[in-house]
């Protein structure tokens, strides 16, 4: 049966790739394979990931 | 009549014939005159390559009246980036003119950082990925159909819609199979966009995220007026129940 994870208030659940707030994982995707990051450095990725793309516009 | 008033009609008859006549020489220079760009814009309709073709500010809705179909091959990045054109779909209606993207091969920022509010159809079957087609389509709220390819092989590694926050409306054909999709930034998607998301998703594909805004689900599956509630909804857990084979993330 397919699992859902929530974060904590002020937390953002990632592995790397995915980031969510509430995820339900895939049939055969271990909660462990998930961390908590919080909402600051979540930002923080976002910011990067924002500069990255628009240096390549 | 006197004479004077009958001179006076004359003259006054004369001067709408006059206007009339420049009425119309001005009609027909503009017509030579909007022939004459489109012609040569469009290649008579032979042009294919649309690459920057309305790129920047300076296209919008005072100038924008294509004048023939455009069967896009190649390329077409930058295509509508930064153009001010708003109803991109209506246009093109009121011109009596086909926009077609499914010769197209790939799609850079095509939409990138413009004022359009509405698409119509979207084929992207002749590309092997979405590329960053709809990227900082800040005003983009409807798009009409996205036609992808029915085997699941296009990427959307390069976040297609990203910073799309207008977008309300889309719908998808075919299927989603390749890297995850992230509609994390379109917080007023509507139920049926979600809907037809989530139903586009691979069956037979692993190891594929998609991530979809909370706020657009708690608003899209609530059980009640302002409840806001959708992401714990029985609606909403039965229809990702549908792809298991997918971890499907709300942020």
């Amino acid at each position: 049966m397919a699992k859902t994870i929530i974060a904590r208030d002020g937390y953002i659940f990632t592995d790397g790739e995915t980031y969510g707030t509430q995820i339900r994982l895939a049939e055969g995707v271990s909660e462990s394979d998930f961390y908590e990051i919080t909402e600051a450095e979540y930002e923080e990725i976002l910011r990067k990931n924002v500069e990255v793309l628009e240096s390549g516009i | 009549m006197s004479i004077s008033e009958k001179l006076q009609t004359i003259a006054e008859n004369e001067q709408k014939v006059y206007d009339s006549g420049m009425t119309k020489g001005i009609e027909q220079g503009k017509k030579a005159e909007y022939d004459a760009f489109w012609d040569s814009y469009q290649d008579y309709g032979n042009r294919t390559d649309y690459r920057r073709a309305f790129n920047l500010k300076w296209w919008g809705d005072k100038n924008f009246y294509p004048k023939y179909d455009m069967f896009i091959k190649g390329a077409p990045n930058d295509g509508f980036a930064e153009s001010t054109i708003t109803n991109l779909k209506k246009r093109l209606e009121e011109c009596g003119v086909i926009l077609d993207f499914s010769g197209a091969t790939a799609f850079s920022y095509v939409f990138n950082s413009s004022k359009i509010t509405d698409i119509g159809v979207v084929n992207t079957t002749g590309a092997p990925s979405l590329g960053s087609l709809f990227n900082s389509a800040y005003s983009l709220k409807n798009i009409d159909a996205l036609i992808l390819k029915k085997d699941g092989s296009q990427a959307f590694s390069n976040d297609p819609f990203r910073m799309c926050q207008e977008l309300e409306n889309i719908t998808i054909e075919g299927v989603i199979g390749q890297n995850g999709l992230n509609l994390q930034w379109s917080t007023k998607l509507s139920k049926a966009s979600i809907e037809s998301v989530i139903n586009c998703l691979s069956t037979t594909t692993s190891g594929l995220s998609v991530t979809l805004s909370k706020a657009a689900v708690n608003k899209a599956f609530e059980t009640s007026v302002g409840a806001n509630n959708g992401a714990t909804s029985t609606e909403w857990t039965t229809l990702i129940g549908t792809r298991s084979n997918w971890t499907i993330s709300l942020v």
